[in-house]
């Protein structure tokens, strides 16, 4: 935890003080916020057992949210945060319940993800944080498969087997 | 009514004439006045525009393509011309010129519109537009002997705008780039002799239909000729003076023997015809000259002069000129004021060109006439320090023409010049500038350029190992040089101070010790040690006389040797400096911080690459069509950088700006002066004015800005291989084949008035279309520099 604190707070003096241009950022300012919204459909054949191939579509929606810091002209730390959530657009005809390996759906699952970047634009472009870049960072994935789960209550084929 | 018209206008040009009161003696540049012409105030797309909708309809394809492009070409080619601050307008020579162009007009039934112009340039010419415009320039009105003379140059090219002769060159040159008509199945050297053919059948037309024209005036025929024979010597300097070498000996500088020809090639245009078109005079018999001269004028787009005058002669005979002909009709009086404005404006315009030698010599055309103009010998010394310049920093022969393009006594001059080379010329200009300035403490011009020629020298010759300089210098200055000043303990004793403190005893030496020639040669092979004292004792030698009698030159010496020492002690410190692409030039005092900045002229060009294989073409109409975006850009981030700016911009000129027209173009004119001599590190030629213009926008920093766009093509053809090679992506690579690129570059620098330099340039190359994100983002990095640098 020390080690990790005294790396922390010589990134940040670094960050802080490294770069000492005089026209960073859009217009000389630094820290700038971005947020979108995203859909994108998707296909997934993850399914197939011996006997079924399934291939399924799918939506996944991304909500981001992202805050960047321009230490450079051409460097900026950001930290985005991003919301994913997947939907399938149909049922699998198959029994889950009898495939081996399979005890959820890739339906309604939830991811977080944290990402604190370091980017280094393109100096041929614009300065940051426009124009293309190269992003160096750590991941950090929080996947919610709770609501993912097989129940009887996501899965109505399967609710008279009673 | 027309002749009521044309006394109104005589009236309003000899109240014009002589309303002002022009001062030779300190001459300024004339300058525009009144409200801009229509021609000025219109887009070119919009000149473009009417002008297709004239285009018939019944003409062959080929026309009427050709039709169009001599349309877009013209308007913008022509807008170029009006736009580059080198047309005056509302002027005492523009209105003397149009008032003669009236009288020409007076003879016809139907009047055309014809407007002339006047062009602020040195070359001997004259032009007419197909859309009406005459221009004439300086350079002719100069060298013209009577009004008659520029009456029939003017009625030469109104038959040129009548006959639509420009127009129907335009087509013919289309009809030969692309085999039609009369070029079908062509030779490419039979096009070439077709199209000269049809280039000088023009040119005869119109002397003939202009001497027509011009005998249905009262003018003196016989001018008709003249004016030829005028504009036959264009190459040479607008006047003839005689001098003597004693006119540059000032200070201690004596030329010497030899330096100075005596003898002279006597003016010969056609001599200077058979040069210029590279035939020996001196190898070949009289008909292999004659064989030559027909050959070089072969391919010419004018007949030839002689020629020309010839024909004129027997029209004029057939014609009989009359008594009652008169070489003015308009004033003679105004012809003499505006050709001596005319020849006060050429030298000045030389040296802007850095035809120095050319300035030089029109200078002492007009000491002749007036010796007290300041004018003059300010011009003479700008020339020489300009030489010096260029020489020093080992470009001399940018600055200096070959002996064998002047005759007659201009070549004198230029023969002088060849010989002294950079070391004399540096001599000479300290001498004669040092002397001038002596005359006028005050005149800050002098004063900056005596600095800066003192720097020259210092710099550049201080720590050369072979003192060249030293050695022909010795016989250069003369004989009160070629006697020995310093004897060696006292060289020594101040050069341990490293500085030049003459005392009067020096001067009794000088006079008693006589230095051989024998001497000077074991001074010369002495090692790089005692090298460096005979240095300081070639600036005591040559300018022996202002150590002894003016203490501010030893000043400025001693001066100039410390920023030497100190300059030495930052160079390690610059080379580290210096991996910035910015060439700062810093000074606190000089930085913009919070002041208040001029913006000039913003520019913006837009270049299409056709094919993958082709350069980028110019497309003058999306560049006027697209620089509003980038003014608007600069407009936006300059209020977020600066404090205070202002934007003279000539595309946004109000009507009644003729002023603020002039203002910028000296201000442009001294941007790219610096930026053309850039490596020479000249004092502008305008500096006053260009001060004056400062003071009046309360800002010493005047920022020149513009972008040029690029948009190109990806190599179709490569692509499209390496697609078909990878059939998986072959999708991929159509798209990329089919797609284009943006590329555009920011060009910026900021030149101070008090420092007469450059503080910082900046040219940015960046990928991408200019979108108003990248183009402000961008735009605000650059600006954002040049403010705090």
């Amino acid at each position: 935890m020390k080690k990790t604190s005294i790396i922390f707070s010589v990134f940040l003096f670094w960050a802080i003080s490294g770069f000492g241009q005089k026209a960073s950022g859009y217009l000389g300012k630094r820290f700038s916020v971005s947020t979108g919204v995203g859909v994108f459909p998707f296909l997934t054949s993850d399914y197939s057992t011996a006997n079924n191939y399934y291939i399924i579509p799918g939506i996944s929606k991304r909500v981001y949210l992202n805050a960047e810091y321009a230490i450079g002209e051409y460097t900026g730390v950001g930290l985005d945060f991003s919301y994913h959530k997947n939907i399938l657009m149909m049922f699998p005809k198959f029994d889950p319940f009898n495939t081996p390996g399979y005890d959820c759906l890739p339906y309604d699952v939830k991811c977080k993800n944290i990402n604190p970047v370091v980017r280094f634009y393109n100096k041929s472009m614009s300065p940051a944080p426009l124009g293309n870049y190269i992003s160096l960072g750590i991941n950090y994935s929080m996947l919610d498969l709770s609501s993912a789960m097989l129940t009887l209550s996501s899965y109505p084929e399967f609710q008279n087997v009673d | 009514m027309n002749k009521s018209l044309l006394i109104l206008l005589c009236l309003t040009l000899l109240k014009l004439g002589y309303s002002q009161t022009v001062d030779f003696n300190n001459y300024v540049p004339i300058k525009s006045r009144g409200d801009l012409p229509k021609e000025f105030s219109t887009s070119s797309l919009e000149k473009f525009q009417d002008a297709k909708k004239k285009i018939s309809k019944d003409k062959s394809k080929i026309e009427k393509e050709a039709l169009r492009d001599y349309e877009l070409e013209s308007s913008y080619a022509i807008d170029d011309i009006l736009h580059s601050g080198k047309v005056i307008f509302n002027d005492t020579i523009s209105n003397y010129v149009n008032a003669v162009m009236h009288k020409l007009m007076e003879q016809r039934e139907k009047r055309k519109n014809v407007r002339v112009y006047v062009l602020r340039s040195s070359v001997v010419n004259a032009f007419a537009t197909g859309k009406g415009l005459i221009f004439v320039t300086m350079g002719l009105i100069a060298r013209m002997h009577s009004e008659a003379e520029l009456a029939f140059v003017l009625s030469h090219e109104y038959i040129h705008y009548l006959k639509k002769h420009s127009i129907n060159d335009y087509i013919e040159s289309k009809k030969a780039k692309y085999n039609k008509g009369d070029y079908r199945n062509t030779s490419i050297d039979d096009k070439y002799l077709r199209r000269a053919n049809f280039s000088k059948e023009q040119e005869s037309e119109s002397d003939e239909l202009g001497f027509d024209l011009f005998t249905k005036t009262n003018y003196d025929i016989s001018a008709a000729t003249s004016a030829l024979n005028t504009i036959w010597y264009y190459y040479l300097p607008y006047d003839s003076v005689t001098f003597k070498p004693s006119f540059f000996e000032k200070g201690s500088f004596k030329l010497p023997e030899g330096f100075f020809k005596n003898e002279y090639d006597k003016v010969d245009p056609k001599a200077f015809e058979k040069i210029t078109s590279g035939t020996s005079t001196s190898s070949k018999k009289d008909d292999d000259e004659d064989a030559g001269e027909d050959e070089s004028d072969k391919y010419s787009t004018h007949p030839s002069t002689d020629s020309r005058i010839e024909k004129l002669d027997a029209l004029i005979k057939d014609f009989g000129n009359s008594g009652s002909r008169s070489l003015y009709l308009v004033s003679e009086a105004t012809f003499k004021y505006i050709k001596k404005l005319c020849r006060y404006e050429i030298p000045r315009i030389n040296l802007l060109d850095g035809d120095y030698e050319y300035a030089m010599y029109h200078a002492m055309v007009l000491l002749n006439d007036n010796p007290n103009s300041l004018y003059a010998k300010k011009i003479i010394a700008k020339s020489l320090y300009s030489m010096a310049k260029y020489g020093n920093t080992g470009h001399f022969n940018d600055a200096h023409i070959k002996s064998k393009y002047a005759q007659g006594h201009f070549q004198q001059l230029v023969f002088m010049m060849g010989k002294l080379k950079s070391q004399g010329i540096s001599a000479m200009a300290m001498n004669y500038c040092w002397d001038l300035r002596s005359q006028n403490p005050d005149d800050e011009e002098l004063n900056s350029i005596c600095r800066s020629m003192m720097r020259s020298i210092v710099f550049s010759y201080e720590d050369r190992k072979k003192h060249v300089f030293y050695k022909s210098l010795a016989d250069t200055i003369g004989p009160k040089i070629k006697r020995k000043t310093i004897d060696d303990s006292e060289t020594e004793k101040t050069d341990g101070d490293e500085e030049a403190t003459v005392k009067t005893t020096k001067s009794k030496k000088a006079k008693t010790v006589a230095n051989n020639d024998n001497d000077n040669e074991e001074e010369d092979s002495n090692d790089e040690g005692t090298s460096k004292v005979k240095v300081k004792e070639y600036f005591k030698r040559s300018f022996i006389y202002w150590f002894e009698k003016d203490t501010a030159f030893a000043n400025l010496y001693n001066e100039k040797m410390k920023d030497l020492k100190k300059k030495k002690a930052k160079v390690a410190k610059e080379k580290s400096k210096n991996s910035d692409d910015l060439k700062v030039n810093k000074s606190d005092i000089h930085c913009v911080k919070d002041g208040k900045v001029i913006l000039i002229d913003p520019f913006y060009s837009y270049y299409e690459q056709r094919s993958y294989y082709d350069q980028g073409k110019y497309d003058a109409i999306k560049s006027e069509q697209y620089k509003s975006n980038f003014t608007d850009a600069l407009n936006y981030v300059a209020r977020k950088t600066f404090s205070e700016y202002e934007v003279l911009d000539q595309d946004q000129l109000k009507i009644d700006e003729a002023e603020k027209l002039s203002e910028i173009t000296l201000l442009r004119d001294c941007l790219f002066e610096n930026l053309n001599k850039r490596g020479v590190g000249l004092v502008s030629t305008d500096l006053s004015l260009v001060k004056q213009v400062a003071e009046k926008y309360h800002s010493s920093n005047i920022i020149l800005t513009g972008m040029t766009i690029e948009k190109t093509k990806l190599n179709t053809l490569g692509t499209q291989c390496v697609g078909c090679y990878t059939l998986v992506f072959y999708p991929l690579f159509v798209t990329m084949s089919m797609s284009k690129t943006y590329e555009y570059s920011i060009f910026t620098v900021l030149y101070n008035t008090d420092l007469d330099d450059f503080r910082v340039s900046y040219n940015k190359q960046i990928r991408g279309k200019d979108t108003q994100a990248s183009l402000t983002s961008n735009l605000y990095q650059i600006l954002s520099r040049v403010k705090t640098y």
